[in-house]
């Protein structure tokens, strides 16, 4: 049975701003990867980076309960070990509500991907934001252009499309490999 | 695969409004499925467990965290009854419902090797003192799952029903039902009992 490793894990943690009503967001990125999927040159199970959990610390939360259902069937395996969804939670816990710095190296970016007909389309159309079509295994997907200044929107489109993946809003660079 | 996995029906004590009404975890109108563990966890997270962490659940009137929580239905599950005892202790009954037009059916074959009867005409010949019968050509049945083997017939007589019909139509049910019986109130939740 194939299964998903997840190897390292790195979170942001961004203070509420000035605007009225705004809280504290975060930004949790997974490195992780299949356990039968090795790269051809270096034999090593390929992972990678991705932007897992991202929004309010409800937010986070919620999306790191519903990955910790895949725990209990050995679907998902943090270290390549056998974990209880209980446990995944407290992990994810942990790194919102510790004092830890962001990660030493690497940072977060805003590059929201999405199906062409989702509604965050129309609604990126509303707001101005530029768009690029992009076609990827046969399906179009709408690309929405946004400045790093602007970064803060991604967060609005989790409020409001809670549907959205976090690696549907941003991706991550820079971040040490295992 | 070796070994028997126990399966369960996991049914929550919901409380709205000062009623409380037995809940089953997974609903459904279109099959009888037994949960494995792994099952029960993987529906919690997708609803339950979540709605736990904005305490839009509440357990006991109290919020919980969703770690908590899932340790309470890990506790529930290791402390899990018959469903014979779910009714003299906890009140609550369990019975599967069948209904669908009995021509579209009684030719019907078990794809499982397992199946104890083979057929719809055989399982019909079994349980038909159970059968109800419509003006319209449908039966309809309730087996009541606290007697034996009536689990058993029902996820097989449900399996045959879903070769035979589409997910969609409404004309064919099988499904689950739990239900309140007697008069007693119900403890807060079966985490009281798991936690004694």
């Amino acid at each position: 049975m194939s299964y998903r490793i997840e190897y390292q894990w790195a979170c942001w943690r961004l203070p509420a701003g000035h605007r009225p009503g705004s809280v504290t967001r975060f930004v949790v990125a997974i490195e992780g990867g299949d356990n039968n999927l090795c790269d051809a040159v270096t034999g090593k199970r390929v992972r990678s980076w991705d932007v897992c959990m991202l929004g309010t610390a409800s937010q986070v939360l919620k999306r790191a309960v519903y990955f910790a259902g895949a725990c209990e069937g050995g679907s998902l395996k943090p270290g390549s070990r056998d974990c209880t969804p209980e446990a995944y939670i407290r992990r994810i816990r942990r790194l919102l509500e510790g004092d830890h710095a962001a990660p030493s190296q690497g940072n977060w970016y805003p590059r929201v991907r999405v199906p062409e007909r989702h509604p965050l389309v129309a609604h990126a159309q509303q707001l101005g934001l530029p768009l690029t079509r992009e076609q990827r295994y046969g399906d179009w997907f709408a690309l929405i252009e946004l400045e790093v200044s602007q970064r803060d929107l991604v967060f609005d489109f989790a409020d409001k499309f809670p549907d959205l993946q976090g690696w549907q809003l941003a991706e991550v660079a820079g971040l040490p490999r295992t | 695969m070796t070994g028997v996995q126990t399966c369960a029906l996991p049914i929550s004590i919901d409380s709205y409004d000062g009623g409380q009404t037995p809940t089953l975890l997974r609903p459904g109108d279109h099959g009888i499925s037994y949960m494995a563990q792994y099952e029960i966890f993987s529906t919690l997270c997708s609803d339950r467990a979540q709605r736990s962490v904005d305490h839009s659940l509440l357990v006991d009137g109290m919020p919980v965290t969703p770690e908590r929580y899932l340790g309470l239905w890990r506790a529930a599950i290791a402390e899990s009854v018959d469903p014979a005892v779910a009714v003299s202790v906890h009140g609550i009954q369990a019975v599967a419902v069948l209904r669908a037009p009995l021509a579209a059916v009684s030719e019907a074959k078990s794809s499982w090797t397992s199946c104890p009867f083979g057929t719809f005409a055989r399982f019909q010949a079994m349980y038909g003192h159970h059968f109800l019968y419509g003006d319209d050509g449908t039966f309809s049945l309730e087996l009541d799952l606290a007697l034996p083997a009536h689990a058993q017939a029902a996820y097989y007589a449900a399996s045959m029903m879903c070769n035979r019909f589409d997910r969609g139509c409404t004309s064919w049910q099988a499904s689950i039902a739990v239900r309140q019986v007697g008069v007693r109130r119900h403890q807060a939740g079966l985490f009281e009992i798991a936690e004694a």
